[in-house]
This record gives structure tokens, sequence and C-alpha cells, in this order.
């Protein structure tokens, strides 16, 4: 215990030296910079980093590349909540409810949430990760492909939640964007699918395109054809509290918090699951659990913070399998981990032995550049709300400007970019027909998951099924998802046996 | 003068260096690596511009697609685009490419997951069935592990990941039984001096540096293995002049060798094997000599 603590001790003291501390401040306006930016991000910052690094010692470099990591999620969520349009790929989901909420007049609000949200977050991934570091291993080791498929089909249950109005509409939107994410070249099953005999359909439709035209760019169309003047109403009082109101929600709803951030870490954990599944995975949970689900998509506070929380979360549990086995549990996590190495890190029992004080100075420089960059986005939160007092004859340019260049950016494709506007047009047309765009993103997200956990778990048991269900974790996975489909039902036939009684007694 | 006018114009100007892989991964380390320390090697100013250009198959055809004046270049996993064109109807041909010269050489070996008890090819040989974990249909070593693995008369059978890291967690989780990948990766080198994983043969002459305790291809007879490892190449569109394809190989070349590159290989951990057009060049019809042997069995694997 006492060596945790010396070594706790000494990385901090290397972190608030002079100039170390500086190095995490950058790191950290740099990440909140390429996470504001769609289609920048973790991966290409990383890259562009480590060259700039050589010369500098180990120490240095550590606490810059930590620092830039943990300022991108926050900055992804304020275009997210701003202009619709997420800053990186984990921030999907925190254009759902955030960006209602800037059209509500509550930005300062939301972006107080997600300051809050992801500064917490990233404190609850990195005590997890400290915490789970003596049983790493079964924990990282606890999930395979057919855990993997049931994990995404629970998640495509909540579409049931999300789509308003009319079930079967949130089945056909569902069921577009499963059909949408099946597209392409897939390594697992090694053929190209729906792709028409085209090039361009090789890599399949990226997500963030499909995300940027469906949020973004029908924004864009809805504001030009309702004519109207501002995101949000100048004339109508901003709501009152603005951030700090929106610092006191994540604390008013610390169960959703909590869940969220533990969804995120674990998530983080399972290498190839990703940040942007975590996301999804934490928002479905957030709504599956309210009991207003009818609010989420039209500005629900809890899911900013299970957005925000998740995918801060989840840099903790991702670190846990980079540095315990040197398998990288995100994209971002697999350049850091490229960083580490090239300055003499090396992932493995001697980093949780020998070397405890330069994992704790990797560990405290995220945690201290998520405060930086939560801190910088509370005290801002107000005057980056007045984006959305700004003319939208002004306004639309700029998001249009930065939703197609965010989506050629994504790959160098152009094709990207055509991407973009169809789906403007097509989120565009569900609006106007009240279909739900959520549903579409959500088996987006967790279409090729759902086949690719699918298509290896047959490939592990010779095509045999059973798998699915002789594993104890699938097991209880398939078990909660009857549970979850069989409960509604449950619930409606035991109110209607309550309800009739009480009207046969007032006949 | 009119050789050398048009040789200054030329490379007065901006070279895209397309990467056909996402940042931080080998190829894009490769190339930054390459094109930060390029400049000082040509004879006149000249910017690059790295560009990631995914899927694969989109960033091969954004370089073959592009005009032959030297100013777009880049690099792909050549071995697997090659073999897509003997089993299927692409719209490039590899050997049409202007093979510039070759930043490394990727040696790659087989592993086994610690309970499997497997330590040997032999051992690999008597199994009933080995489930074989790859990082992708298509892959470079996707493509090895169907090949070594016929090859070695191994009962295999083959399930696919999304990478090296995760096909290495599938064999740490029991999922599979060995994959394959390169003797530099973290995500193999680390399990195996963990002891989570043990070394079955790498695709070598001699004991890589990261797994000195292993058979090699030549230990084993199969020399033939070394012939699957990852060339990194550089390469431009069908058609480049010769007087710039010169000037861009042997540019490369020089800076592969400067005394300026061998720190950065050894900081990163990313050894250069320089090697400029002709033997590129050789290489690529090599490797549509060897994998044509193959095409029943690339077919039957791409099919299921």
């Amino acid at each position: 215990m006492s060596a945790i603590i010396d070594a706790l001790l000494s990385a901090a003291l290397t972190l608030f030296s002079w100039p170390t501390i500086l190095y995490v401040v950058i790191g950290a306006m740099l990440g909140m910079l390429f996470g504001l930016l769609p289609g920048l991000g973790g991966p290409i910052l990383l890259s562009l980093l480590i060259p700039v690094t050589y010369g500098f010692d180990p120490e240095a470099a550590i606490v810059l590349l930590a620092g830039s990591l943990g300022g991108v999620a926050f900055g992804g969520s304020i275009t997210a909540i701003l202009i619709n349009t997420p800053g990186t790929p984990p921030n999907a989901a925190t254009t759902f409810d955030g960006y209602p909420l800037a059209r509500q007049n509550r930005a300062g609000e939301a972006l107080g949430i997600s300051a809050t949200a992801s500064a917490l977050g990233a404190m609850f991934g990195l005590i997890v990760l400290a915490l789970l570091i003596p049983v790493a291993r079964e924990v990282i080791l606890a999930f395979s492909p057919p855990e993997f498929f049931w994990i995404a089909v629970l998640g495509l249950t909540v579409i049931a939640f999300v789509a308003q109005g009319s079930f079967l509409k949130g089945l056909v939107s569902g069921g577009l964007g499963l059909l949408i994410s099946f597209i392409g070249f897939s390594g697992v099953v090694g053929t190209y699918r729906f792709g028409f005999g085209t090039e361009v359909l090789w890599g399949g439709i990226e997500l963030i395109a499909a995300l940027i035209g469906l949020f973004a760019i029908a924004e864009v169309i809805k504001l030009t054809v309702e004519e109207t003047e501002s995101i949000a109403d100048k004339e109508q009082a901003a709501v009152s509290g603005g951030r700090l109101k929106g610092v006191k929600t994540v604390f008013k709803h610390w169960n959703v918090f909590g869940r969220s951030a533990l969804i995120g870490t674990i998530t983080g954990i399972i290498p190839g699951a990703g940040g942007t599944v975590a996301n999804f995975i934490a928002y479905i949970q957030a709504a599956q659990t309210s009991d207003n689900p009818e609010k989420f998509g039209h500005g629900a506070v809890e899911g900013v913070i299970a957005s925000e929380a998740s995918n801060d979360a989840k840099d903790g549990g991702s670190l846990l399998p980079t540095l315990v086995f040197g398998i990288p549990g995100s994209a971002t996590a697999a350049v850091l981990l490229a960083g580490l190495i090239l300055h003499g890190v090396n992932p493995g029992q001697d980093l949780l032995t020998s070397e405890l004080p330069t994992l704790f100075l990797l560990l405290l420089a995220l945690l201290v550049a998520n405060l930086v960059t939560s801190l910088i986005g509370v005290s801002i939160a107000n005057q980056l709300a007045k984006i959305t007092h700004v003319p939208v004859q002004l306004l639309i340019p700029v998001v249009l400007t930065l939703s197609l260049v965010g989506a050629y950016a994504l790959r160098s494709n152009m094709f990207d970019v055509f991407v973009a506007v169809a789906f403007g047009f097509l989120g565009y047309g569900m609006v106007i027909y009240d279909y739900s765009r959520v549903a579409v993103i959500i088996a987006l997200v967790l279409g090729p998951l759902m086949e690719n956990s699918f298509i290896q778990s047959l490939q592990m048991s010779d095509s045999g099924y059973w798998i699915f269900v002789t594993r104890p974790i699938s097991f209880v996975l398939a078990l909660l998802i009857v549970l979850m489909l069989v409960m509604p039902l449950v619930r409606s036939i035991v109110s209607l046996n309550g309800i009739k009684p009480t009207l046969r007694g007032g006949s | 003068m009119g050789e050398g006018g048009e040789q200054s114009e030329f490379l007065s100007e901006e070279i895209t260096f397309i990467v056909t892989f996402s940042p931080g991964g080998g190829f894009d380390t490769y190339a930054r690596g390459l094109v930060d320390l390029l400049p000082d090697h040509l004879p006149e100013d000249v910017d690059f511009v790295v560009e990631n250009s995914t899927p694969n198959f989109t960033g091969l055809m954004d370089i073959w697609r592009a005009d032959p004046d030297g100013h777009t270049i880049g690099t792909t996993a050549a071995l697997g685009m090659v073999a897509r064109q003997i089993v299927e109807d692409v719209p490039y041909d590899m050997r049409e490419f202007t093979w510039l010269a070759r930043m490394a050489l990727t040696e790659y070996m087989i592993a086994a997951g610690a309970d499997t008890g497997y330590e040997s090819v032999d051992d690999l040989r008597e199994a009933d069935e080995v489930d074989w974990a790859t990082p992708g249909a298509g892959t470079t070593a996707w493509l090895a592990s169907i090949i070594s693995a016929s090859d070695l008369e191994i009962n295999f059978n083959v399930v696919n990941f999304e990478g090296t890291q995760e096909a290495a967690a599938a064999v740490l989780r029991g999922d599979a039984d060995v994959m394959l990948g390169p003797t530099t990766t973290p995500s193999l080198t680390e399990p195996l001096n963990a002891g989570d994983m043990t070394p079955i043969v790498s695709f070598t002459d001699e004991q890589p540096e990261t797994v000195p305790e292993t058979d090699t291809a030549t230990d084993i007879g199969q020399e033939g293995l070394m012939n699957l490892n990852l060339n990194r190449p550089v390469f431009g569109p069908p058609d480049i002049p010769d007087d710039r394809a010169n000037t861009l190989s042997e540019s490369i070349v020089e800076t592969l060798e400067s005394d300026e590159m061998q720190p950065w290989a050894e900081e990163n951990e990313r050894p250069i094997n320089a090697t400029g057009r002709d033997e590129m060049s050789d290489t690529i019809s090599g490797a549509f000599d060897t994998l044509s042997e193959y095409e029943d069995l690339l077919n039957d694997h791409l099919d299921q």
C-alpha cells in the first residue's frame, strides 16, 4: 500500500512541477480544439503530436499526450450541443438531447452538464481503472463475441423506447439503419455486400458522415425552410441558472451519471467495442430506465449526462487492456500506446509494479486535462451559448462549411460529403414524416457489432447456435433481453387487470 | 536544360503522400517518419502532405487514378491487393503501378495461446483442428495465415476479427488457439514476453530481437514462409516518367538509409529495410507468381 502512495506522490510532484504542468494544459487545449472540429479527434491529434515529442523528456511527452487525450471528448460535445454536429464519434448521442436543449435557450445549461459529466466521468473511469488493476485480466477476458452479440441486441431493443409515436415507424427507421450498416466490405464475413458493384461503397457508409447529414444538415434545411431567425429565440429569456444549473443537474441525476460512467468504463475495457458504442449503450440505458422516456430526443438532461459521462469514462477503461496487455481498447488508445512505447513506457507487468509512478503520472495528467477543459467549458459556457442567438443567415454557412469539411476530413473522401448531403435530405424527410432519426443512428452503430460478433461466434463454434446461450454471461444477457421485451406486456396486462375492477366498481 | 527545368518545376510543388490506412498505424507511422526527412534529400524544396485515404481499396484507387506526374505517391499493403487481383475482377493492376521503393519489410510470426499447450508447428499439425484468429479477410496477415497454415499442413478453422489487437485479444480469451502477426507489434510481443502466448515460428532466417526464443522458418525448413512477410512500399500511379520516378526513388532510398533516419527507426521500433525501384517491382512480380499457386485456397476462404 505504501508503495502505491509513494508512487502516487511521486507522480503528483512530477506533474505539478514546472514546466510539466504547462504541457498538460497545452495538451488539454489542443485536445479541446481537435475535439471541437468535426472530422478531427483524438487519433489524428495524437498522430500529429507524437513526432513533436521526439526530443522531449519522457515525462513531458507522456503528460502532453495524455493531456491532449483528456481534452478531446468535452471539446466534441460543444459542437454537438450548439450546432447539432458531433465533434468526434463518441459525442454522437450528445446531439440527441444537447441540441434540443440549445433550441430551448438552454445551451449554457447543456454545456454545464457536459463539462461536469465529462470531468466526473473521466474521474470515475480512472478511479475504476486504478481499482481494477488487480483483477484486470479477468475483466478484460470475460467478454467474447457471443456476449458482444447480445450487448448489441440489447442496445437495439431501445428503439422501442426512442421511437416516439408510431412503433412501426420506429421499426422502419431501425431496419433502415441496420440495412445501411451492412453496406461495404466486411473483413469478418470476407465479402463485399450491397455496393451495387461500385467502388465508392466499398468502405461502407461512414457513421459520422451519416450523422452529420441526419442531424446538422437536416437542421440547416429545417431552419431555412422554417425561416427561423436564430437557433434559440433571442426574445425569450434564457432559462435561469445556465451553466451552474447544468453543474447541479449532474449531481441531481447522480444515478444516471453513475450507471453511464460504469457502462463507459466497462465498454472501454472491452477491446474492439469502442467509444461510440459506449456512448450509445449509456444513452440507451438512460432512456430505458427513465420514468419519462418520451422526453429523450427532445431535450432530456439525462441524455446529455449519459452520453458525456460514458465517453469520458471509457478513456480510463480503454487504458486497462492497453497498459496490461498492450492491446488498445480504442483507436485513440492504439495511437497513445505507440507514443508511450516511443518514450520507453512499455505495457505489461512492470508498469503495474516497478513503473507505477509512470502509470500514475499518465492517469493524473489525463485527470487534470479533463478538469482543465471542463473548467474552461463551465467558465465560457454562457458566452458559447450566445452562438444560438446568432442570426441563422450567418450561422448556416458556418455550420454547412463545418459539416461538409468535417465529412471530407473523416477519410479524405469526397463520397462522404455526398453521403452527408444525402442523409441531410433523408433526415429532413424523417423530421417531416415523424420517423425516428435516433433509431437509424442506433442501428448504424450497433449493426456492425451485432453482425460481426454473430459471424465470429459461429466461426468459433463450427456454426453451432448453442454458443449464444451456453456461456454464463451470454445466458444472463439473453435472459435480460427476453425480460425487457416481455415486461412491458406484463405491465400492461397487470394494469389492465387493475383498471377493470375499478371500472366495474364505478359502474 | 529541358529535363533539368522540368525536374525543377516538378520538385517545387506540393506532393501528396496517400496512406491507405488510418492515422497512427504502422503504415502511417512509416509514411510520416519518411516525409519529415525526405524534403532534405530532394534537389528542391518540396512540401509533403500526408493524406489518410481509407479503406485500403479506396486509397489504392485514389493513387491508381492520380495524374502520373509524381505529385501523388503513397503506400499500401501490396500483397493483399495482389491476392484480390488474382481472385477477383478488380479495376486496378498492381503490375502497372510505378513502384518507387520499399520502406520496410515487417516480418511475421505465429503464436499460440499459452493455455492451448501448443509449442511447435508439429503440435499444430497433430491437432484435430486449430482455431486461427486473423485480423480480417483480405488483409496481408489473413493471407499469410491461410497460406502458411496450408503449407504447414495444419487443419485450421479461420475466425476473422477486425485488426491485430482484436485477434490477439481473442487468443488471450481462448476464443481462438493461434494467430499470426508482426514480430514487432506490442499486441503480440507483450503477451509473448508475459508468458500469455507461446511463440511457434517466426518467418525469418534468424531469431527476431523481440522474440528471441522461437523457431525460425529456416529452422523448420520452410524458407518459403518468408515470402509472406509484409512489404511496406512507396509507389505512384502507372506511367510516372522515368526521370521523375528516379528522382523520387533515389531520394526516398537515400532518406531511408540516412543517419537521421536510423535514430527515428530505433526510437519508434520501426526497422528500415530500404530497397529501390527494380527490387520493389520484382517483389510485386514475384508475389503474383507465388500467390497464383494458391488461387483455389484464396477463393475457398473468401467465399466462406
